[in-house]
């Protein structure tokens, strides 16, 4: 009797392990394969950004999002809202993502830790948190059209972070395991390994103290003068290194909700804008490359008011007969178009090209305009009374930046950039960006004769206000009228700039204020001007240049 | 001869099931061994998110601007340093590298 009940039990068995074994294997195998495979997408890290100092200006950390699981949630519409309630969110919305018949809904993503604590007590089953990276900026608006800004998945969006995206998202990878009964991972049965590569993270040219300064006198400006807009860029001549770039309107990256289109564009090379006097460099330059004119070179500024053709020409005030010098300095209209007629159309439209005025300097920025320029060959007659002072072309922040230091380095222009390069988790270089040298655009013996010119301004001429107490400065203002889009100049729109360099002999920063619609006051000698000086006097120390005036007197 | 194929019998059940069991043991040292990695896992993710919000603090403590207001708030003046105090900052220029 035994022995037939162990045979029935020993048959079944034998039974059972062939159903299980041969008949249904296929089946069971995937089923166990589904429960135990687990497939994980490793997302790298978003590389953090640094100032030239290895200062932090974005990084990343985790912040809590929260979600829900509508199959787990019984009374859907009175959690929605409480929810709504503590996380100040539509109720109704949130209430028809929660009405859908899934496991996985955002209710909201990366919240506070304190709003994440609050939900977290409430217990509510079905509604679950997780940790997701959040991009920060320490200094919250602080460069913060330079940096730019990510999106909710953490993608760049503007500024660098859209530039240097590739580099700074880095790759995914993945990972192939198994899991327990409980969904724990259980890694030491892993199938397949790709390790997720992490973003590079990227240092600037910038420094965060001249970035502060500039921005501190932005503050000053906008304060004073109640402008439209405000740009300023601090460059170094010498390598083309963007030191600092600030734009009013701004935006605190953290919070980017509130902030308008307009306050995210960086304006100082998206903007175009008709230059007026400060264009007057171009001229000189080419006037003295060509050897048309010399300091001494007389010309009839014809009491300031110069009719040719149908059009006449006005001064800001009527001068007699000025030296090359003079009209420079004292920013002549008529003398400036008369040296220009003496240089000719074809000359001077090649000095505008050699400038790279009409063309991106090929920042690595997004979104950088060209300014507008015609072609030479589209020139009329009139343009060459409009043109060498700066009206009839536009023209970008940084492309004058630029213009300003070809003067400052001798004759060079130099493309400039705000990626210094790329470094590990340890700081240590890993690539790095050279600086670029287009081309010569003037020789140094004629950049030489112009810095002297330009230090004649600062002295002497409409720049006095930006003359410094321990150092020597060379810079040209400019005041323009704002094109009407109707055709013609608004009466009482200005664009008030200055551009200049400082020390004159071995220029460590070059520098350029621009101020659109000022109130109040509206020349660039007045406004933008006396903005150079405070700026200069505060980055030339911190720079540790050593003052060319004598010994420093006063404290910075 | 009986006897000696029951022995030869009971030695291989029992190095069969010695064997079983050292596998079975491997494999549950295996699980535990995960788990252990798992949890160091957690605890460095934790460690570094806590470096990284130290390091969000330290950048906001450092703020150009949150240091002018402190100085501003304690009305402390600065003038400029004499050239060898300024050489002495240079020399300290090493540590705050070392420090980065």
């Amino acid at each position: 009797m035994v022995l037939i009940i162990f045979c029935v039990a020993f048959t079944t068995l034998i039974g059972r392990l062939i159903h299980i074994q041969i008949i249904n294997s296929k089946q069971l195998s995937k089923l166990a394969e589904k429960q135990h495979k687990l497939f994980l997408r490793l997302k790298p890290r978003r590389g953090s950004i640094y100032d030239r100092q290895k200062r932090v200006l974005a990084m990343h950390m985790d912040a809590p999002s929260i979600y829900a699981v509508p199959k787990e949630i019984v009374d859907k519409e009175i959690i929605a809202g409480v929810l709504a309630e503590k996380l100040d969110i539509d109720r109704i919305d949130l209430a028809q993502r929660l009405k859908r018949d899934n496991y996985f809904v955002w209710v909201e993503r990366k919240v506070s830790p304190e709003t994440a604590n609050e939900i977290k007590a409430l217990g509510i089953r079905g509604v679950c948190l997780m940790d997701e990276p959040k991009r920060f900026y320490p200094g919250g608006k602080l460069s913060c059209h330079l940096l730019g800004l990510t999106g909710i998945d953490n993608e760049g969006l503007e500024g660098i972070e859209l530039y240097y995206d590739r580099e700074l998202k880095g790759e995914p990878g993945w990972r192939l395991s198994s899991r327990d009964a409980k969904r724990r991972e259980v890694i030491s049965f892993q199938r397949g390994f790709v390790a997720a590569r992490e973003g590079k993270n990227i240092v600037l040219t910038i420094d965060e103290v001249i970035q502060h300064v500039i921005e501190k006198e932005i503050e000053f400006l906008v304060e004073k003068y109640r402008p439209a807009a405000v740009s300023v860029i601090a460059l170094d001549p010498w390598t083309g290194e963007i030191l600092g770039m600030a734009n009013f309107p701004w935006f605190d990256p953290n919070n980017i909700s509130g902030a308008s289109v307009s306050a995210v564009r960086n304006r100082a090379i998206t903007d175009c804008f008709e230059p007026g006097s400060v264009f007057k460099i171009v001229t000189a330059s080419a006037a003295l490359e060509e050897e048309i004119v010399d300091f001494d070179s007389e010309f009839d500024c014809e009491k300031g008011a110069y009719r040719i053709g149908k059009r006449t020409l006005h001064d800001h005030r009527p001068y007699g007969t000025l030296k090359f010098s003079e009209i420079i300095e004292k920013s002549s209209n008529i003398g400036t178009v008369k040296v220009a007629g003496k240089l000719g159309k074809k000359k001077f439209a090649e000095y505008v090209k050699r400038f790279n005025l009409g063309e991106v300097t090929g920042v690595d920025l997004p979104g950088e305009a060209a300014g507008i320029v015609r072609k030479s060959a589209d020139w009329l007659d009139v343009d060459m009374t409009t043109i060498p002072m700066g009206q009839g072309i536009a023209v970008t922040a940084l492309q004058l930046a630029s213009c300003v230091s070809v003067i400052a380095n001798d004759g060079f222009l130099m493309r400039p950039y705000v990626v210094r390069g790329f470094v590990n988790e340890g700081g240590a270089d890993v690539s790095e960006n050279k600086p670029k040298t287009v081309r010569r655009v003037i020789s140094k013996e004629t950049a030489r004769k112009v810095k002297k010119l330009l230090a004649g301004v600062v002295e002497n001429g409409t720049g006095k206000r930006a003359r410094l107490e321990n150092f020597t400065a060379c810079g040209k203002t400019g005041t323009a009228e704002k094109v009407n889009p109707k055709g013609g100049y608004f009466k009482n729109k200005y664009v008030s700039s200055f551009i200049g360099f400082a020390p004159c002999d071995k220029p460590a920063v070059a520098l350029v204020v621009c101020v659109d619609e000022p109130v109040g006051e509206h020349f660039g000698s007045r406004v933008a001007a006396p903005a150079f000086k405070r700026m200069m006097e505060k980055i030339l120390p911190y720079l540790k240049i050593e003052s060319d005036k004598g010994e420093i007197k006063k404290s910075s | 001869m009986a006897k000696t194929n029951f022995l030869r019998t009971i030695v291989g059940i029992t190095m069969s099931a010695a064997l079983a069991l050292f596998y079975a043991h491997q494999q549950v040292e295996l699980v535990k061994t995960s788990f252990l990695i798992n949890k160091h896992d957690r605890e460095v993710t934790l460690l570094l998110d806590q470096y990284r919000g130290l390091v969000y603090n330290l950048s906001r403590l450092e703020l150009p601007e949150r240091i002018e207001n402190t100085l501003s708030i304690k009305e402390i003046a600065l003038c400029m340093p004499k050239k060898m105090n300024m050489h002495q900052k240079q020399n300290l220029k090493s540590v705050s590298a070392y420090k980065l």
